[in-house]
């Protein structure tokens, strides 16, 4: 049957009460935990935007790494005054960075250190 | 009406300039002066601030509107943080707040008719990201000395390689800020300058072909534009995003370089 009303257990057995209140503090939690996911809001929609996010962000590194190497070379040659062979090869290395950015991006390279694909899995 | 349609002068990139409103004078050579892009910067933070200070000024346990929605703006945030960095992450909570803060807020204050665009000029944004690589490599130096450093050298490769591709390595990190400005800059700029375009056929279609370049200018640039106008809602909130995300991800090197 049903348990005992509590109050009609007048004389009053304390460890009982003191048992339920366990218990439903117990039943408490985990109906909390179950719903704790359910809270926070803030986490499924930053993920559903960094899918977004990851799609802005191809264009940009590519020409990044291009126009650094570029940069540097130039400013390689100027200091040096290797002209033109700064510019040449590390314009070369900036275009490699790039495509390197890239396959970062899209997680295509995953043993890196500056390591995107991993920051993706550690969620 | 059409004469006066010849004399539209067409220049999108005319709401770009940065005008003087107080000058202070010249120090070494360089006006320095009180500039409109400076204006809208300080209605931008005053307008975060504001709006937080009253938001969360009533503290109630069960939030109003404004309050939920800084509520909602902090857990968003916090969000960002905690997935890209761990809960360890959350000492840099302040400075990738402030940075989604006040680009998102001087973006959509670009949306306004006739305001100024911060984010849309590349000394802004660039100086944004110059930001957060310092930060990065200050607190890189000092939670783990030179051993930072070690984030440039690959591991795993034939040593012959390893030159080579720390160059790379290094050209990919210096790439970073200019790649985080550019995307913001760009996005920015070309929005707003695609916008300026529409409206200037709208206004010719009309001043020139009278009551059939109305209806024509309703169907085609008009229709466009308002359409833009919703994109570039969204591209004024997702770059504000992408700005928080990648800071944080690039923040989280310092903390864990080459785990």
């Amino acid at each position: 049957m049903t348990p005992k009303d509590p109050p009609q257990s007048g004389p009053p057995p304390r460890d009982e009460d003191e048992a339920r209140l366990a218990r439903r503090l117990d039943q408490l939690d985990g109906a909390l935990k179950k719903a704790e996911p359910e809270v926070k809001p803030a986490t499924p929609v930053s993920r559903d935007m960094a899918g977004f996010a990851q799609a802005m962000r191809l264009g940009s590194e590519f020409v990044a790494g291009v126009l650094v190497g570029l940069g540097l070379g130039l400013g390689l040659d100027t200091v040096a005054g290797t002209s033109p062979w700064g510019l040449i090869v590390l314009t070369l290395a900036g275009f490699l960075a790039g495509v390197m950015n890239m396959m970062r991006v899209v997680g295509a390279l995953p043993a890196s250190k500056f390591g995107k694909p991993d920051d993706h899995q550690k969620r | 009406m059409a004469g006066t349609g010849s004399e539209i002068v067409i220049d999108p990139i005319k709401q770009f300039v940065i005008q003087p409103i107080i000058s202070f004078g010249k120090i070494g050579g360089v006006d320095i002066a009180f500039t409109n892009s400076a204006l809208f910067m300080f209605v931008a933070v005053a307008s975060i601030t504001g709006f937080l200070v009253l938001a969360t000024g009533g503290r109630t346990l069960i939030p109003g509107r404004s309050q939920s929605i800084a509520e909602l703006w902090y857990g968003f945030v916090a969000g960002i943080v905690r997935d890209a960095m761990g809960s360890e992450g959350m000492k840099f909570f302040p400075l990738v707040f402030s940075l989604f803060s006040f680009v998102l807020i001087c973006n959509l204050l670009g949306m306004f008719p006739y305001f100024f665009t911060v984010t849309s000029q590349i000394v802004v944004t660039f100086a944004l990201a110059m930001l957060v690589m310092t930060v990065v490599v200050v607190a890189g130096v000092m939670k783990h000395g030179t051993h930072f450093f070690g984030l440039f050298v690959p591991s795993g490769v034939p040593v012959f390689l390893v030159p080579f591709l720390t160059v790379i390595e290094v050209i990919s990190f210096l790439s970073r800020p200019l790649s985080l400005s550019l995307r913001l800059f760009a996005n920015m700029l070309g929005g707003h300058i695609a916008l300026k375009v529409f409206a200037y056929f709208v206004v010719i279609l009309t001043s020139s072909f009278g009551a059939m370049g109305f209806f024509a200018a309703i169907a085609g640039p008009f229709a466009i534009g308002v359409a833009l106008t919703a994109l570039e809602f969204l591209i004024a909130f997702l770059q504000a995003l992408v700005f928080a995300l990648l800071a944080s991800i690039y923040l989280n090197d310092a903390l864990h370089p080459g785990h």
